[in-house]
């Protein structure tokens, strides 16, 4: 109801405005729609017949739409229709030409005729010939016709589907179902043997497709429009055939070409655009002061057959028990067409789960690579410390054999000259304590020297230069030459020296020891704020990498430096020395409350 | 006779020292924390300290360095176990006036502590008793 009262709001606000102005009047055109907006067919014909006239008139067409039989109305209020009309026209110019669309309207139009602008000339259009054989045109009346041949429909059906044993015929509730439900039955009795006929005029909405739905595979569905079901309510043809298209079991056919895609199969169609074409070529012509007697012509047909290839695929028609000359549309509507959203989705999902598997794999992997660094890293520590605590044993040993072998030796010696000193005479008294006194200062240093060995006590006191130069000085007495060249350098905290010392130390005792080295040379250097060490010499040379794994030495070096932040780098060369360097920047150097001494 | 100020943290080498001293010297102060050195040589103007080189966390050398920045004029005797050139030479340039390794203090402590005071009369030293 809201639809029909919507449509005469609407047609009553066009008819209110104010005529253009121009030298030519726009010709009015009354178009009386059977059904509200919805119906397919109608639709298409409608708007191509309004686009179509326009062009023909060049734009001089006032064309008011108004729908006469409001759907979902029990009883149509035909009377209040009519007055509306005549007193919406009663002020203005009347219609040049009343068209009507359908079957419906033309009825209604009929049926009033007396009281509708008898002078006025009537194009019954877009309308089944068997609408318009209760009586013939009027003289001032034209028609562009069609025919549905919904028998030949069947007979397609058949065709297709030979086994097919039962046809729903979905055609709604209203106007159009009463006039069409006894020809269709009449024009159906051909195929009583073979078919039986299932009617949905008598359901409602829901019915109809719950009937669809359930409907046994040798069946299928003739669907002429929905319109209006058996409780009032309207339904577009787009809405109905989706639906059906959605829950039904079998094929769907339709006799328009307004239908294809909507659903149906296809065959030969009633093209709803070429009525709407031809309506309005008969239309400029009337308007233009031909009579209208003269427009007549035979009514449409069917065309062509076209089918949807989606629906073919859909049921398995093979194309070869298509009609010949027949035409596939939808056809190109390959894989990507039909699922490109589903596709990219997937390809979309696909590629997130991608890049995060990659990532995962990626991220396994550096842990797996960190977990080894740190595992290498523990296995490092594990082994340095058990050669430390060899290390520590073997200088135990070694200091407890200098005690023993050494200094214990020379205490005893001295306990004995303090004895003989008690019981000599005054003669030998002088002779015996200065005896005493040589093995005291003997014993003094040879603790000096293990101390010294233990710890360098001119480290602490005098400095890293002087304790270089000491350390070079007493390893020259080896038979090393050594040459020690440095910079004057800021006082270093004993963190810094003591490790620093020891690593030059170990350099220096490695050249002595293994390489058959006959000079070294010692640089300390002060660059940039930082320091730098290096010892280098003319011996043998070692294999770096296979020293790192052996002993304690090169471990220990490096362990030493890189606790104070600094770096390492040793490289030899067979036969062409070995250089040792040192470097820790200056960030790593703090200004000591120990001065260096040698300044 | 020369006022000698005596630095050692160790008991037994004070106590030696201390008794070397005594009888050609007035011993006015035996002390064992590096820390009081300055402070007591500002007040009892010693004419010669002997100063221990090894000072448990301290070196000789610093104190050296801190009573010369100080002001203090007493000379200074380096005592020490090291028989080390290079150490001796680090003493001096810290300000000592000599350097006596320990196992000789018998020997030459008495005699190196009046040459050092002789010295440092002969510069006119004001802290000087006579």
């Amino acid at each position: 109801m809201k639809h029909s009262l919507l449509a005469v709001v609407v047609a009553g606000l066009v008819l209110a405005a104010p005529a253009p102005a121009g030298a030519q009047r726009a010709k009015q055109v009354l178009l009386l729609q059977s059904v509200d907006r919805g119906n397919l067919p109608l639709d298409y014909f409608s708007g191509k017949f309004r686009v179509d006239l326009e062009a023909q008139l060049g734009g001089h067409v006032n064309v008011v739409e108004l729908v006469v039989v409001p759907p979902g109305l029990v009883a149509s209020p035909e009377r209040a229709v009519i007055t509306y009309l005549m007193s919406a026209f009663a002020d203005g110019p009347r219609p040049d030409l009343i068209v009507t669309a359908g079957g419906p309207a033309a009825a209604f139009v009929r049926r009033h005729r007396g009281e509708l602008f008898p002078g006025t000339p009537v194009l019954f259009a877009s309308v089944d010939e068997r609408f318009l054989q209760d009586a013939p045109l009027a003289d001032n009346e034209s028609a562009v016709t069609v025919f549905n041949s919904f028998a030949g429909d069947v007979d397609e059906i058949l065709q297709l589907f030979p086994r097919t044993s039962r046809v729903f015929v979905v055609l709604g509730s209203g106007e159009i179902a009463r006039f069409w439900r006894p020809v269709l039955e009449r024009e159906f009795a051909r195929f009583r043997n073979r078919l039986t006929f299932e009617w949905s005029d008598n359901q409602s909405y829901r019915e109809a497709l719950r009937h669809a739905a359930s409907l046994p595979r040798d069946s299928a569905i003739l669907y002429l429009t929905f319109g209006s079901d058996i409780d009032g309510g309207s339904y577009a043809d787009s809405r109905a055939l989706a639906d059906l298209h959605a829950v039904s079991p079998v094929p769907i056919f339709g006799g328009q070409t307004a239908y294809l895609g909507h659903g149906i199969v296809g065959g030969t169609l009633v093209s709803s655009e070429d009525l709407g074409l031809r309506a309005a070529a008969v239309a400029a012509r009337i308007l233009h002061g031909e009579s209208p007697t003269k427009t007549r012509t035979v009514s449409q047909a069917a065309g062509p057959p076209v089918f949807d290839g989606r629906e073919l695929r859909r049921w398995n028609v093979d194309k070869s028990r298509l009609p010949p000359d027949s035409e596939v549309l939808f056809e190109d509507a390959n894989i990507w067409d039909r699922y490109s959203v589903q596709i990219l989705a997937t390809l979309v999902v696909v590629l997130a789960q991608g890049f995060l598997i990659v990532g995962l794999l990626v991220q396994k992997t550096r842990r797996q690579r960190a977990e080894q660094q740190v595992q290498a890293g523990y296995e490092r520590i594990r082994e340095l410390g058990s050669r430390l605590l060899k290390a520590q044993d073997t200088e135990r040993s070694r200091i407890a054999r200098e005690l023993h072998d050494d200094i214990s030796q020379q205490m005893a010696t001295l306990a004995a000259d303090v004895a003989r000193l008690g019981q000599a005479g005054a003669e030998d008294t002088s002779r015996l304590a200065g005896a005493a006194l040589a093995r005291v200062e003997q014993i003094n240093q040879s603790v000096h020297e293990l101390s010294h060995r233990l710890h360098p006590a001119k480290l602490r006191l005098l400095g890293l230069t002087a304790a270089l130069q000491g350390l070079c000085t007493e390893l020259e007495q080896s038979g090393l030459s050594i040459t020690f060249i440095h910079d004057a350098i800021q006082p270093l905290l004993p963190d810094l020296t003591v490790p620093l010392f020891r690593v030059v130390q170990e350099a220096l005792h490695n050249t002595l020891k293994y390489s058959g080295a006959r000079h070294a040379t010692v640089l300390l250097g002060a660059h940039d704020g930082g320091l730098t060490l290096v010892v280098t010499d003319d011996g043998s040379g070692f294999d770096v990498d296979a020293a790192w794994n052996t002993g304690l030495g090169l471990a220990s070096m490096r362990e030493r430096i890189d606790a104070i932040g600094g770096a390492l780098d040793i490289r030899s060369w067979p036969g062409g020395g070995t250089r040792v360097s040192i470097t820790v920047p200056s960030d790593r150097l703090r200004p000591s409350a120990v001065s260096e001494a040698a300044s | 006779m020369t006022r000698v100020l005596i630095v050692d943290d160790h008991e037994n080498v004070l106590a030696l020292v201390t008794e070397l001293l005594k009888t050609s010297c007035t011993v006015v102060g035996a002390l064992q924390d590096p820390a009081v050195v300055v402070d007591v040589a500002l007040r009892t103007l010693p004419d010669v300290v002997v100063l221990d080189l090894n000072l448990g966390d301290v070196t000789g050398l610093q104190v050296a360095r801190d009573l010369r920045e100080a002001g203090s004029t007493a000379a200074v005797v380096m005592i020490s176990g090291y028989d080390d050139d290079a150490v001796r030479q680090a003493a001096m340039a810290a300000g000592a006036q000599a350097y006596v390794v320990k196992t000789r203090l018998v020997a030459d402590l008495v005699r190196t502590v009046d040459e050092a005071a002789a010295k440092t009369a002969d510069a006119g030293h004001p802290g000087r008793s006579g």
